[in-house]
């Protein structure tokens, strides 16, 4: 009855809704859960780099924790002889992942050692990149300057502080052009890429793939024709493919693998421009525990590893907060800044987590210029801002070398332009190099609180000049309440001396305002 | 004084007469209400072409020239984590492409250079979809299940032919090389249908194949039927 051609169709359609399926009669990839360790013999001078060991004797670490020890070989024979393949191997997480089916899955979970599984989850590349490549204009050289002047590039360069000494891994999609690219040439030089390990294809080539991780590298050390593009033009690096090529996703378990190696190879900061979002979670998910890049981020921080990882770009878009691991309290999460208004850019994700801690920490400019495989362009993303932090961050490691990366953390923070101030979309503000060399405190003057009747005012003194540059005129503010949480923030591009009212009504009891105003910030209890 | 700037209060809005609010949050309602395609209520339009899938010997039509497009409103309700239930409401136009042969006789034996059936419709469409695999808050692989019912307000005969001059119509008392004929409301097509349909698809796309069980044409011609069965894609809009 149907002729050949409307078979033909038919064979089509049903090719094209077997593709879609195609995954389910297939194997997956789960990770897998151990209940114990294997061998107990573990020798860390064989096993870690010896900055790994530095890291750990210098904050006081075990040199060999539970974590540490390798998986038992018995278990891995058995999902061996299960699945055909074990695909990574986490000592951290206890766990291995593995491709099975339904069947196979059963009889995993039947086995007497596993105390769980769980599918391997994906992640998105939190950049998004507006390529304007070519020789750099006057506006883009200025920029260039900007991305790290905003932190103090000067500052430190006049403290000849580069990061010297501090080993930063870089996560990401591919590094073409590192191993050619004159923006990296005093990397290649002076032989400071230490390691490089391609997650995605089990090999240590890593110059090759998506460009994105050249670009967040340039953000953290390029140098293009004399100017800083980061702060940390000194120190050394590992690099770490774990995205693929292409499609901007990437499995967790690269990630995971990776965090590893980054221990074991004496990472001091771990910079990811990675974040897991809707592909496999919901915004309540955001909570800092539940999502496996979480706890491994965990992990890192509690071995001395400063991790720095990207809020996200869904700030303009239906997820808006903030993906994981940026929602882990001992990860510092980096929002972005727009370079040409110096607050919240659009696309960065906010914050609070999803159990209302607070998120970001800490916030860089999220436009920037990088050095792409061959040339320069104008990026946006707050994988660009995140870098640009990670820069900074070393050369707060280098001037204190004895302080553990929780220690820094908060330098950081407090160094921030806006500190103590704090939002939920961008944090404590842009790091300040000023703060490690001179005093930078706001003068109080710039700012106070006038009282009438039930009425707040918030006032700027007749003799500050307001002029109309609105950066310099940005005025924030928020309303926390009795638990710590914000309910209310603002940015004001404040033109008027007389800037805010607010009725001292009984919903405002027990809740604190906060204003900040060009360095300065007041606080009222209600 | 002038301090009358602008009022914040839990309870008012913020009135604003001197300085420009750039970015305001409030943070009372966060996480509270999550939307996307895997909550509990979910809206999307989708698009959708296809072809005509088979043919009947006494009417046969050109499948390739044959087909619909369709555009409409899915509401979808989630109620487990891998089954969902939902309605569509939307618009089709459907034509038939007739092959000219020369034992053709539907809707007449005339033959023309071009031939269509063409069909407008309102449609309803109420869909079982099972969600296959974790996932968060995507609409991940899923397999609808459905029925349809359908109105048809437009039908039309619609044929075209080349005009051949001769020596008793001469081109300069035609004024026209091509005729093209349609009538409209036709007598002969049921105004209301309804069929099934199975969708699979991966997030914003899926395949989707049609089976009509209502008779296109009245029952009183006693003409074969037109095919039954469409094979399309559909595509979503993200939102």
């Amino acid at each position: 009855m149907f002729s050949v051609l409307s078979k033909n169709v038919i064979v089509l359609a049903v090719s094209l809704a077997f593709q879609c399926f195609v995954p389910l009669p297939a194997q997956e990839k789960y990770w897998i859960f151990f209940c114990d360790k294997g061998d107990r013999v573990f020798d860390p001078f064989t096993y870690f780099d010896v900055k790994a060991i530095e890291r750990r004797q210098r904050l006081g670490l075990p040199l060999g924790e539970e974590t540490d020890l390798p998986l038992k070989s018995e278990y891995l024979k058995v999902l061996e002889k299960h699945t055909g393949r074990i695909y990574t191997e986490s000592r951290w997480l206890n766990a291995v992942t593995v491709k099975a089916s339904d069947q196979q899955l059963a009889i995993i979970r039947e086995l007497p050692f596993v105390i769980g599984t769980l599918p391997v989850a994906h992640a998105e590349s939190v950049s998004f990149c507006s390529y304007q490549a070519g020789e750099l204009s006057d506006d883009k050289l200025d920029l260039l300057i900007r991305q790290t002047g905003r932190m103090g590039a000067e500052i430190f360069g006049e403290h000849g502080v580069d990061g010297r000494g501090v080993r930063i891994a870089v996560f990401d999609g591919g590094f073409p052009g590192v191993d050619t690219h004159p923006c990296f040439d005093h990397l290649r030089r002076e032989g400071r890429i230490i390691k490089t390990y391609d997650f995605v294809k089990n090999r240590e080539d890593v110059y090759k793939g998506i460009n994105h991780g050249s670009m967040v590298l340039s953000c953290i050390a390029g140098i293009y024709d004399g100017t800083k593009m980061g702060l940390a033009t000194g120190s050394e690096f590992l690099l770490a493919r774990t995205e693929r090529r292409g499609e901007l996703y990437s499995e967790e378990e690269n990630w995971l693998a990776a965090v590893e190696w980054a221990d074991k190879n004496g990472a001091d900061i771990i910079n990811s421009s990675l974040g897991y979002t809707y592909h496999r979670y919901f915004p309540v998910d955001m909570d800092g525990r539940t999502s496996l890049v979480a706890r491994a981020a965990n992990i890192a921080a509690k071995k001395g590893i400063l991790v720095i990882n990207a809020m996200g770009n869904d700030g303009d878009k239906l997820w808006e907060y903030l993906g994981t691991p940026a929602d882990v309290d001992s990860v510092m999460s980096v929002a972005g800044i727009n370079p040409e208004t110096d607050y919240h850019i659009s696309f960065s994700s906010y914050g609070p987590t999803a159990d209302m801690r607070r998120k970001p920490n800490i916030a860089a400019y999220a436009e920037v210029i990088a050095a792409k495989k061959s040339k320069l362009a104008r990026v946006q993303g707050t994988s660009f801002s995140t870098p640009l932090v990670t820069g900074f961050a070393a050369c707060v490691m280098q001037m204190n070398p004895g302080l553990g990366n929780m220690e820094v953390f908060n330098l950081v923070e407090h160094s921030a332009h806006l500190f103590p101030y704090y939002d939920y979309a961008h944090g404590y503000g842009i790091p300040q190099a000023a703060y490690f060399f001179k005093d930078i405190t706001g003068d109080s003057r710039d700012l106070f609180f006038e009282f009438v009747d039930d009425t707040i005012f918030i006032v700027i003194p007749e003799e500050i000049n307001l002029n109309d540059s609105n950066s310099d005129n940005l005025l924030f503010f928020h309303l926390e309440n009795e638990k710590g949480v914000l309910e209310r923030y603002s940015v004001v591009n404040a033109y008027q001396h007389d800037v805010l009212k607010f009725l001292a009504n009984g919903i405002l009891d027990d809740k604190i305002l906060r204003v900040h105003f060009r360095g300065t910030t007041i606080i009222h209890k209600f | 004084m002038k301090f009358s700037i602008l009022i914040i209060s839990l309870l008012i809005s913020i009135p604003l007469y001197g300085q420009k609010i750039l970015l305001d949050k409030d943070v009372t309602k966060a996480y509270q209400n999550i939307k996307g395609p895997n909550t509990k209520s979910f809206k999307q339009l989708y698009f959708g072409v296809g072809m005509v899938a088979g043919n009947t010997p006494d009417l046969q039509i050109n499948n390739i020239k044959s087909g619909y497009f369709s555009v409409g409103f899915r509401q979808k309700f989630k109620i487990l984590s891998f089954y969902s239930a939902g309605f569509e409401i939307g618009y089709s136009a459907l034509h038939f492409n007739i092959k000219q042969a020369e034992d053709k006789y539907i809707p007449n034996s005339e033959l023309h250079d071009k031939e269509k059936l063409r069909f407008h419709d309102c449609n309803l469409q109420i869909f079982n979809r099972i969600n296959i695999g974790k996932r968060g808050n995507v609409i991940g692989r899923f397999i609808d299940i459905g029925g349809y019912t359908d109105y048809f307000f437009s039908s039309s005969h619609y044929t075209k032919d080349k005009i051949e001059e001769s020596a008793s119509l001469p081109r300069q008392d035609v004024f026209a090389r091509v005729q093209v004929v349609k009538n409209s409301r036709l007598d002969y097509v049921r105004p209301f249908g309804y069929g099934v349909f199975g969708r699979a698809g991966i997030n914003w796309f899926a395949v989707k194949v049609t089976y009509r069980m209502s008779d296109l044409f009245e029952k009183k011609y006693d003409w074969s039927e037109l095919p039954r069965v469409y094979v399309g894609l559909e595509l979503t809009l993200p939102n």
